[in-house]
């Protein structure tokens, strides 16, 4: 599953440290995340897409024949 | 943060070691030679040391502690974990499998036979955690 959460956040300003932090996980699942290796949970979704202000859809891409990333 | 407990990882395994060999090495100076008595000994410093580091640790670094959990709740670290377990779980079962099979070829039948007990074990409880978990997720 692809995700613009790299380009989001690089256009706020705000670091993967800050990220991390507000979302209450480790700076390096926010690498994971924005490298593509790692899917959030729906969870993790909803928390990244409520701290932008913005849908899940407007910050994950789901593409037909996407498999499990984890 | 999260480099500063890396640091705190290493220093507690280190730490670990030293009481470790600091426990035995004070039980063997002292005259005493029962192995049982020196790695029991040896434990209960590994328990100071590491009682002692924590200590040290979180006056120093207050928010260590609450990183600590927040990272336990983490859930790419909680997939990591899981991941890790079911590995660690396949790679036993086939180890054990195997010495079972030696056992067999050289015949120690009492060695089999703990062996192939330990393998229900596993398996059963491996089994009991699955029903549970599908009951209750």
């Amino acid at each position: 599953m692809k995700n613009r959460l790299k380009e989001i956040r690089s256009t706020k300003g705000i670091s993967q440290e800050e990220l991390a932090e507000a979302l209450e996980v480790s700076r390096q699942t926010i690498s994971s995340l924005e490298n593509g290796r790692y899917n959030p949970s729906i969870l993790l979704a909803f928390k990244i897409a409520r701290f932008f202000q913005m849908s899940i859809e407007d910050i994950f891409i789901y593409e037909e024949g996407d498999v499990d990333g984890r | 943060m999260e480099d500063k407990l890396k640091k705190q990882k290493i220093k507690y395994f280190i730490f670990t070691v030293i009481g470790y060999l600091l426990g035995v090495v004070i039980y063997d100076l002292s005259g005493n030679e029962n192995s049982s008595l020196r790695a029991i000994f040896g434990i209960i410093f590994v328990v100071i040391m590491r009682a002692l580091f924590d200590l040290y640790q979180y006056r120093k670094h207050p928010k260590l502690k609450e990183k600590e959990k927040q990272l336990e709740k983490d859930e790419r670290l909680i997939v990591i974990r899981d991941r890790a377990a079911y590995i660690t779980n396949n790679i036993m079962l086939t180890i054990l499998v195997i010495l079972w099979l030696t056992a067999i070829i050289k015949r120690n039948d009492e060695l089999a036979y703990y062996i192939s007990g330990s393998i229900l074990i596993l398996v059963a409880i491996m089994e009991l955690s699955k029903y549970y978990l599908s009951k209750k997720i």
